[in-house]
């Protein structure tokens, strides 16, 4: 998202017909910024710059030789702990791609096997990376239909191209005994697929060991979010989505040095008269203008990210294993009915006390913004300003960033 | 009545509690509220929905979900269907099933036993089985049952005749049956507004409520959201289709997919993807085109000494005559303007008067959007076969073209002189010359030189939309920030470009290389996509009227 990435992507570009020189130096550039992150958050040690760290090695993982389990945004990583695999997901490495403006290889790859133009770009850049070969020791491949159910056909082709069989988990639209069941038996189902795919046993130690950083990192935000919503930490709007990636993807103890971090920072004294902003849904990871208008320092900030805060309410509870995972996919607000999604937006925008809420309607992603019409509806009534916003949060040819300047601007004056 | 949204209801509820269904269908107005992303066939499809209908809603798809959002004011049941089946999957779906049995009963206040659901889901298998055989045998008969379970029209052709062609993707109406059959070919609706939507493998179960959730989950052909692959293959060994037609609803997320598998089995298809809201104008020469096997024409016999070919294209007409032994007599274009039948007779009027000859001693095949408004034209083929054929007699050893017109580009694979493979972009703007024209108009530099001008660019500027909406802003800006002209010309070649070649890989071109078209005399264009295709392009003297001159000279191949 930096200048710095999109100028080493102009530099990999050009090496791009010569694809393992691409890849070394993919491979090279990756590691190299993510010492640069470590250094950082090792000497600042404060939040974002751990979860800018932690982001980063998730996506690094997938071209470092580690052995990886291709997922999507909301897929349990809890069980790839258990098989000591480390969880990618299909988005980030979309993302990682348009930071350095290199996702128009991935999108064109996946368009030349037939697929639309019109879908998600994060599902089309992340397929057309496999397709590519980009990926190094994919061990698995597996998806839910959680959000969004687009993944699936995507998944399916990815998992085709290693040859794996697709672990499918589907999960219900409401939190009911019956449900937890039935997405805690599906787990259990998929280890069992997993040990035979992957001929080892699933370490139930590993997985309580991930099961007990998660409860701490979400004990611990639970503990620091009313402090937060009362004076938020300063963060550039694309860390939020590091935030929201790490807390989704591999909530490790990078994540949990950051909230210990938190702690820290929110006992600084720091001034706040800038205007506060809710995102929802994700936002452009390119190098574009709305970083610049919601950077750190800007009079505008945006203070919570819908994305971070879906699973706040889940109570971890290590000894009910499966079942506590099931419960929390169950118990996600964006699961089922739009006023669900828009209630718990509202939660958020009165805690945070926001002037305004911005959603980003990502090009293609139907369950985000199909009826944002109604969660409109919900904050007009409540006089909370509401701006949607259309847009591609991975390829950037395909929206403008004067669009984007224009209103945004407007809508900020508004709030004024 | 009862509405549903998708068939992978339990039709046996609706029957055993004798209420009347349907299912939501397209109208010519879309639902506003739902943003444009959402699938193109819900959009409209939602708009059928009235608000005393009792819903029996499936989140088959994010779109079905978000336009049930929307409708919380009718009586209504929410069901999920999983996306995979297996027993944990079919246990969830029968007590979901189990409960909208008794809502349903609620509702209509209706005291049907259970005995008498077992008879209706045994009937309604029976009758499954009997519609999965009939399909091969008695299409007529197959309707008839296919009407009875569904109480759906019938989508397919009823008589075969002509070439088989197999409809496959998301539901389809009959407009696009009546292009299939008009183009020579009979339908076999394999979308799930056909047969296949009611056609499952029984299995035996514990309840009523498991049989019918495997009936469900067991569908022959799974749909495209499901997580097991198509059985695409199942389908195609049956019915040996000659050509197949994947109809895609625009945002449908699921069906495009399937190219990947087409493309695997080499048979002849096209892609189509329906917005139902306009004509499926373009849909229809795709088939066309598609269907057309020149060996299968029929034969004229004329005493023709002049072959013409017109080709009417939405913003300039062009002709072509030709002699018996192919070589080029006349050519000429025009504006088509309003009327493209009155443009082509100008051209014809002309090119008798130059050549002098009478419609007698001649032999028209017309090509182009407007085709079928040329009454004078003894024969009509699309513009697809006409380019292949015109740049073949020009470059016998073509083996891809690539043609950029004004409101459309389309990129053809050919081998041995036949097209094997083809894409269309006519859906927007970016890709065609239309985006040049915008480009021109904004940075008030001539079409003619615009190509050339943008030669002249000194350094590499990456301009970030093609899309014509986009473009105007984004080139102020670039304007204001000092960018010279030249270098945002040819960033907007590289941008078309890009598309270009995208729609190249997905036919796996080759060179050589033809680029034919309107556009094709733009020395930017060329340049820009010689560099990323890392081969030499081929520009024929008269790019615009390779259609034309195909035309022509199908009209001369079928002189007896
Ligand atoms: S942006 Fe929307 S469509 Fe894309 S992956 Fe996320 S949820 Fe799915």
């Amino acid at each position: 998202m930096s200048k710095k990435s999109v100028a080493y992507g102009k530099f990999v570009r050009f090496f791009w017909n010569k694809p393992t020189v691409a890849l070394n130096l993919l491979t090279l550039g990756l590691k190299l910024e993510n010492t640069r992150r470590k250094v950082v958050a090792t000497t600042r040690n404060d939040f974002s710059s751990w979860v800018d760290f932690a982001a980063l090695s998730i996506v690094a993982s997938a071209f470092s030789g580690e052995e990886v389990a291709l997922v999507n945004l909301f897929f349990p990583s809890e069980i790839m702990a258990g098989f000591a695999l480390k969880s990618v997901s299909a988005e980030g490495l979309s993302g990682m791609l348009a930071a350095m403006h290199l996702e128009d290889f991935a999108l064109a790859r996946a368009e030349s096997i037939g697929v639309s133009k019109n879908t998600c770009s994060f599902h089309r850049a992340g397929l057309g990376l496999n397709l590519l070969n980009m990926m190094k020791n994919v061990r698995a491949v597996a998806v839910t239909n959680m959000l969004c159910d687009g993944n699936v056909p995507i998944f399916r082709t990815i998992a085709s191209l290693y040859g794996l069989k697709l672990i499918v988990l589907d999960v219900p639209r409401n939190l009911d005994e019956f449900n937890v069941d039935y997405v805690s038996q599906q787990l259990e189902q998929a280890v069992y697929e997993l040990e035979n795919q992957l001929n080892r046993r699933f370490d139930w130690k590993k997985f309580e060991e991930q099961m007990k950083i998660e409860s701490e990192i979400f004990e611990a935000l639970r503990e620091l979010y009313p402090k937060l919503c009362e004076k938020p930490i300063k963060m550039h709007l694309y860390q939020h989505v590091n935030l929201l990636y790490t807390i989704h993807v591999r909530p490790d103890f990078h994540l949990l040095k950051a909230v210990r971090a938190l702690e820290r920072d929110l006992k600084a004294e720091t001034s706040d008269d800038a205007k506060r902003i809710l995102w929802m849904h994700l936002s452009p990871y390119y190098d574009n203008v709305l970083n610049e208008i919601f950077s750190k320092d800007s009079p505008h900030t945006v203070v919570a990210s819908e994305l971070c805060w879906d699973w706040l309410d889940w109570r971890i509870d290590v000894r009910r294993g499966f079942k506590s995972i099931a419960e929390k996919l169950l118990l996600n607000p964006l699961l089922n009915d739009a006023r669900k999604r828009a209630e718990f937006a509202v939660k958020l925008a009165k805690d945070f006390r926001v002037n305004g809420v911005i959603h980003f309607n990502q090009f293609g992603c139907k369950q985000s913004s199909g009826s944002i019409e109604l969660i409109k509806g919900v904050f007009d009534e409540l006089k909370i300003p509401f701006l949607s916003l259309d847009g591609d949060c991975v390829d950037h040819t395909s929206s403008s960033s004067e669009q984007f300047k224009t209103r945004v601007q407007a809508f900020l004056e508004m709030i004024e | 009545m009862i509405v549903y949204n998708c068939p992978l209801v339990p039709f046996e509820f609706f029957h055993a509690l004798r209420i009347p269904f349907k299912r939501i269908e397209p109208i010519s107005i879309e639902f506003q509220k739902l943003h444009p992303n959402v699938c193109s066939f819900c959009r409209s499809a939602v708009c059928s929905v009235k608000p005393t209908d009792v819903l029996v809603w499936t989140d088959s798809c994010d779109s079905m979900r978000r336009a049930y959002d929307f409708l919380s004011q009718n009586v209504s049941f929410y069901l999920h269907i999983p996306v995979k089946n297996d027993e944990l999957a079919v246990l969830s779906l029968s007590r979901d099933l189990k409960r909208l049995w008794e809502f349903l009963k609620t509702v209509f206040n209706s005291e049907v036993p259970l005995s008498e659901l077992e008879r209706v889901h045994r009937w309604f298998i029976e009758k499954s089985i009997h519609l999965e055989r009939l399909i091969e045998k008695d299409l007529n008969e197959a309707k008839t049952i296919f009407e009875e379970l569904s109480n759906q029209e019938w989508v397919g052709s009823v008589a075969r005749k002509g070439k088989s062609v197999l409809l496959l993707g998301s539901w389809a109406n009959s407009k696009l049956v009546e292009i299939v059959e008009k183009a020579g070919g009979f339908a076999l609706n394999a979308t799930c507004s056909g047969p296949y939507s009611l056609i499952f493998e029984a299995e035996p179960a514990r309840d009523i409520f498991e049989s019918i959730a495997r009936r469900i989950l067991n569908k022959r052909l799974p749909c495209g959201r499901f997580a097991s692959t198509r059985e695409l293959k199942m389908l195609i060994e049956r019915f040996r289709p000659e050509a197949i037609v994947l109809h895609t609803a625009k945002f449908c997320d699921f069906y495009h997919f399937d190219e990947r598998l087409l493309r695997e089995l080499k048979i002849p298809f096209v892609t189509i993807e329906n917005d139902f809201t306009n004509a499926l104008e373009q849909a229809r020469t795709r088939i066309e085109a598609l269907l057309e096997d020149t060996k299968d024409r029929p034969r004229v016999s004329v005493k023709a000494f002049h072959f013409v070919g017109i080709d009417s294209g939405s913003t300039s007409t062009k002709i072509v005559v030709v002699n018996n032994r192919g070589d080029i007599l006349f050519e000429q274009v025009c504006r088509t303007g309003a009327d493209p039948k009155e443009s082509a007779k100008r051209l014809m009027i002309q090119a008798m008067k130059h050549l002098k000859f009478d419609p007698q001693e001649s032999f028209v095949v017309a090509t182009g959007y407007g085709r079928d408004a040329i009454d004078f034209a003894h024969a009509r083929v699309t513009e697809l076969t006409c380019h292949a054929v015109g740049v073949k007699h020009l470059y016998p050893d073509v083996r891809t073209i690539i043609d950029v017109g004004g409101q459309d580009s389309k990129v053809m694979r050919i081998e041995e002189g036949k097209i094997v493979d083809f894409v269309m972009n006519d859906k927007c703007a970016a890709g065609t010359g239309r985006f040049l024209e915008i480009v021109s108009s904004i940075l008030e530099t001539p079409l003619q030189i615009m190509g050339k001008e943008s030669l002249k660019a000194k350094t590499q500027l990456s301009i970030s939309s093609v899309c014509a909406v986009f473009a105007e802003s984004e080139i102020i800006c670039l304007r204001s920030k000092g960018y010279s002209k030249q270098e945002i010309l040819w960033a907007a070649h590289n941008a078309i470009a890009r598309r270009l070649v995208t729609m190249y890989e997905r036919v796996k071109g080759r060179p050589p290389v033809v680029l034919t078209g309107g556009v094709a005399l733009n020395e930017g264009l060329k340049r820009a996509l010689e560099e990323l295709l890392k081969v030499e392009i081929i520009v024929p003297k008269n790019p615009v009227t390779t259609g034309a001159l195909g035309a022509a000279l199908m009209g001369l191949q079928q002189k007896l």
